[in-house]
């Protein structure tokens, strides 16, 4: 008789055989799928491990900064207008050799410092120019706060500063700012810092201990 | 004798001076006479408005030609090979760019990414997808940052300071074209944002075609509360147009802005099952090339939105729901 792995034959004290008969199993089967499934697993931790790490490493931020995207309400719109005007305050420098004042950026049409080219909810913002030895702050805090809000009206709380930084100036930047060491050809660079509420100008060097956050662009590609 | 040799040299020493004064002058007007290439229809109008007669602006796809459904020709290769620079939107929007760039292999090419450095909106507001090309750029954004006027004032301002960085002698006229042209669009936005500062925005639920539009209305501070057909270009199918009435309803749409080319027929029966009025914005990436053809598109646009916020809050919705 034909015997199948599945089948063991004993001899019993009587002399009669004994042939026990396991059921079909597909144990070898069931394993090899189990340890297949796990290298899957394994090899999709490791992917999203890595691609998770790459991630924190980009958005790798100090306490005292804060990403754009974050940003509430109307206040990408005043972040995206600083940022367009930086470009111009840098053409005037460039052309005059002084930062421009704020009637002067008012004069030239350009926003956030003229109004009309605001929203409502922004239109109350007051400038303030503070300059330094070889860089410049423009302080600015919404009046409005406080008005009552109503349909297309909801003035912005936050206060902003725009810090303009000549890395050829003669003293050292009030706070952190980022060398660009791929292009050494650069001159200039400039930094959005927001605070949460109406505040008055913290000075220059006291922006981080006063709580003030500077403002990273996510699309920091190089 | 003397006095002929001295009368001589006079003459061959003004000769070579006004010789020289003369080719130094021929080269300060000629300046560097770049060729530009753009990969989409605003950038023709921004450098064009920025170099002025100064240098020469070529569009990489034809007039006329959709980017989103555009294949390269043998010519549009042989444009590619022609020019010092290119001006490039690099966040998805010029993609057919990438594999000609590639087969033309040219180092010698200055790539201007107009989008560098530029604060950008995610799609979708916080969807993220990880992009496949590129290890540094893991968040997927709104690749249409020229449909604005601050973002493509910035954009423009970028690129005027990357060519004067190419042609110095030039510079200076490409930052004065660059702020006149600037000013010029921000009197734009301006006189929309005047129209609507007494529009009462509270009862209107605005939805958009597709993201493109996210940009312009969060400059105008207008709250858009739903894309219904994240994706355009593409004609869509009786099931997509269904979910998209779908998705109008849900959301509760009082106005729809869909694009210029999107189909009579799919407007109208989208108004026949939702009611909500409808109007249409330009993508600004079709048409003929001109210097002011983005102005052109973007005054039309922001009239447009100016009439539908108009018309919807004042008499239209309120009068309808009365």
């Amino acid at each position: 008789m034909a015997t199948t792995g599945s089948e063991r034959r004993s001899t019993s004290d009587n002399g009669l055989k004994v042939v026990i008969v396991r059921p079909l199993s597909a144990r070898r089967e069931a394993v090899a799928l189990a340890c297949l499934l796990g290298l899957i697993l394994a090899l999709m931790a490791g992917r999203f491990y890595s691609v998770r790490k790459k991630g924190l490493d980009a958005s790798h931020l100090e306490p005292y900064q804060q990403k754009d995207l974050f940003l509430k309400n109307q206040a990408p719109i005043m972040y995206r207008s600083l940022c367009s005007v930086a470009g111009d305050i840098l053409d005037i420098f460039q052309d005059e050799g002084s930062w421009p004042s704020v009637k002067r950026l008012e004069e030239e049409e350009l926003p956030p410092f003229a109004k009309d080219f605001l929203p409502p909810g922004l239109k109350g913002y007051v400038w303030k120019m503070y300059p330094g030895q070889g860089w410049v702050d423009y302080f600015g805090i919404n009046k409005d706060v406080g008005k009552k809000a109503r349909a297309g009206f909801d003035p912005l709380k936050d206060s902003f500063v725009l810090r303009i930084i000549d890395l050829r100036g003669a003293a050292r930047p009030p706070g952190p700012y980022v060398e660009n060491k791929t292009d050494q050809g650069k001159r200039f660079t400039w930094q959005v810092w927001i605070y949460p509420a109406p505040r008055d100008y913290p000075g220059a060097q006291k922006l981080i201990d006063k709580g003030w956050k500077w403002i990273v662009n996510s699309n920091n590609r190089s | 004798m003397k006095n002929k040799v001295k009368v001589f040299l006079f003459f061959i020493c003004v000769f070579f001076f006004s010789g020289v004064f003369s080719l130094a002058t021929a080269g300060q007007e000629k300046g560097c006479h770049l060729k530009i290439g753009v990969t989409l229809h605003p950038y023709y109008s921004w450098v064009k408005n920025i170099v002025g007669d100064r240098a020469e602006v070529i569009p990489i796809i034809p007039p006329n030609t959709d980017p989103h459904s555009y294949q390269p020709t043998p010519k549009d290769m042989a444009v590619l090979n022609d020019i010092d620079v290119l001006v490039v939107n690099n966040l998805g929007h010029d993609e057919f760019i990438k594999p000609m760039l590639k087969a033309v292999n040219r180092k010698d090419l200055v790539i201007i990414d107009t989008s560098k450095g530029l604060p950008l909106i995610p799609v979708q507001r916080h969807v993220y997808a990880f992009e496949k090309d590129s290890a540094n750029n893991q968040v997927a954004y709104n690749s249409h940052t020229y449909i604005s006027i601050t973002g493509s004032i910035q954009q423009i301002q970028n690129i005027a300071r990357q060519l004067g960085r190419l042609c110095p002698e030039d510079a200076k006229i490409f930052r004065k074209n660059s702020r006149a042209y600037a000013r010029r669009l921000r009197k734009m936005l301006a006189n929309a944002l005047h129209q609507l500062e007494n529009v009462d925005t509270t009862d209107l639920r605005i939805a958009t075609v597709h993201d493109g539009y996210a940009y312009l209305f969060q400059e105008l501070g207008v709250e858009v509360a739903a894309v219904v057909q994240p994706r355009h270009g593409i004609e869509p199918t009786p099931r997509q147009l269904e979910d998209t009435i779908k998705r109008i309803k849900r959301a509760k749409v009082n106005i729809l802005f869909t694009e210029l080319d999107y189909k009579k027929k799919y407007v109208d029966i989208i108004y026949k099952e939702t009611g909500c009025r409808i109007y249409s914005l330009s993508h600004i990436s079709n048409g003929p090339y001109s210097a002011d053809f983005f102005e052109k598109c973007m005054k039309k646009n922001l009239d447009t939105i100016v009439k539908a916020l108009t018309e919807s809050s004042s008499h239209g919705e309120h009068a309808k729901s009365a």
